[in-house]
């Protein structure tokens, strides 16, 4: 029989697991599960104290129970002011001021003018020898109301009269002159361009 | 996550698959195995397509036979499987470098670029696997080549069975866990087509040479002996002169029939003493042979 090489006892350095050319080369997997029984470990030993101490717990904390007194308190201290607030508002005479703010409302919503209010008011500041030619109100940012007027005054004396009326008066700011024009032929009164912001009290 | 599960891994190995399974020229060996302990074996035919490039019909005769084997190889322990390439499937070599590059992709480029000019198949689809090697000269890598399409039709033939081939490996680098660390050792290992000559220094590898050889005609014995010792003497002629090392002993391993007279032969014709390779229980088979420098290693 042919003499025979013994198998070495000891590794040698050729270790032919290194040259793996597997598409999924093995390995990890022990590593996997121990990485996932350390996880599910750690889980339960945090399950385990949250539990223990939910269980040694008797309620919720005294600062929690005393805060939800306090609102709930507070809620129905609310509760009796809104019945109030609706009796009141359920009660007589208070059906004249509901229409009224109706009609406010109407007429905030629709940025509209009231031209009666707004000559009558003119006619209280106007003096006797001036006139109002043109006027056109516009309704500004803010639902402030200006009057882009156009007046006539047989003098200029007439004008600065009408002027600090308008200045005097509580429904109109301070005017502001866009332009004027002297007497022509055939108009023998100056002609005078103004803005003012008008405040109509409904 | 990745660091954690490769320290993990690093303490925590798996153990190496209990089902190997070595695919030779004609015959598949399966071995169930605990420790080193064989516990069962089976060898299926594993005959050769009628064209050599029908890879459907390679891959449905691999299942047949991998099926049959598990037959043999029951209770299986688990579905992990390592898978031996035979020699003509792959290529191994050992690449010199003055100095290693540190970067694992620049290293693999690197192999690969010495690969290229001696693959029979594109680079691009190569699979590559390499070690590096300490040793007392220059530093070298041991690397290994095999078509990725070769590789997943062997592991295919295996998944298609419901098993894991997690490591896939060339039957000579197994079998090179046998030689041992002692000084310049050559195996010398004829298996079907392919001549392969290893030498090895102190368990570094520091040559590896493959032949294609006609397969060896049994009634021409001397004739196919000395075809391959015209191959030896130059390779061992090559060793003593570049590596400046003699070799001191040749292990024969596989050439089945011949290797009888290929023992008797080479001991009278070669100075350097013969012996054949042998596994565990002393049956010098090519088949086998790896399989046991796998479970040894």
């Amino acid at each position: 029989m042919a003499d025979r090489a013994q198998v070495p006892d000891h590794k040698v350095a050729v270790r032919s697991a290194t040259l793996n050319l597997a598409s999924r080369p093995a390995g990890g997997y022990r590593a996997f599960f121990g990485l996932a029984c350390l996880a599910a470990v750690a889980l339960l030993a945090a399950g385990g104290v949250l539990g223990t101490r939910l269980a040694r717990s008797e309620g919720p904390p005294e600062g929690l129970v005393e805060q939800e007194r306090r609102l709930l308190a507070e809620r129905a201290e609310l509760d009796r002011a809104s019945i109030d607030a609706s009796s009141v508002l359920r009660g007589e005479g208070v059906g004249a001021i509901l229409d009224r703010t109706a009609l406010l409302n109407e007429l905030l919503v629709r940025k509209g003018v009231s031209w009666t209010h707004t000559f009558l008011d003119l006619g209280s500041v106007l003096p006797p020898n001036v006139r109002v030619l043109t006027i056109e109100p516009e309704v500004a940012v803010g639902d402030t109301i200006w009057l882009d007027m156009t007046v006539s005054a047989k003098a200029p004396a007439d004008f600065i009269e009408f002027l600090k009326t308008l200045e005097g008066s509580n429904l109109f700011g301070s005017p502001t002159l866009r332009g004027s024009a002297p007497p022509a032929e055939g108009d023998p009164t100056y002609r005078y361009q103004l803005s003012v912001e008008y405040d109509q009290q409904l | 996550m990745g660091y954690l599960l490769q320290a993990l891994d690093r303490l925590l190995p798996d153990p190496h698959p209990q089902l190997v399974f070595e695919i030779g020229d004609e015959v598949l060996l399966g071995i169930r195995r605990s420790g080193e302990k064989i516990e069962a074996a089976t060898r299926q035919p594993l005959p050769l397509p009628d064209e050599e490039d029908d890879v459907e019909q390679m891959a449905a005769t691999l299942e047949s036979a991998v099926g049959a084997s598990l037959e043999h190889l029951r209770p299986l322990p688990s579905p992990h499987v390592a898978v031996l390439l035979p020699d003509h499937a792959t290529r191994m070599a050992v690449f010199d470098f003055e100095k290693l590059p540190k970067r694992p992709q620049e290293m693999r480029r690197v192999v690969g670029e010495r690969f290229a000019v001696s693959l029979p198949f594109d680079i691009r689809t190569a699979r590559i696997a390499y070690r590096m090697q300490a040793g007392s000269g220059p530093p070298s890598v041991l690397a290994t080549a095999v078509s990725s399409a070769h590789v997943r039709q062997c592991e295919s033939a295996f998944q298609a069975l419901g098993l894991i081939p997690g490591y896939v490996g060339l039957a000579t680098a197994c079998t090179l866990n046998l030689i041992g660390s002692g000084p310049m050792t050559l195996l010398v290992k004829l298996g079907g087509e392919a001549l392969t000559m290893v030498a090895s220094e102190h368990g570094v590898v520091r040559l590896v040479r493959r032949i294609s050889l006609p397969r060896p005609a049994r009634e021409d014995v001397r004739e196919a002996v000395g075809e391959v010792l015209a191959d030896l003497f130059p390779t061992v002629a090559y060793i003593e002169e570049n590596l400046e090392r003699p070799v001191s002993r040749l292990l024969l391993c596989g050439f089945g029939s011949l290797l009888g007279p290929a023992l008797q032969i080479m001991r009278s014709e070669v100075s350097v003493p013969v012996e054949p390779l042998a596994g565990a229980d002393g049956k010098p088979e090519s088949m086998g042979t790896a399989v046991r420098g796998y479970i040894h290693g």
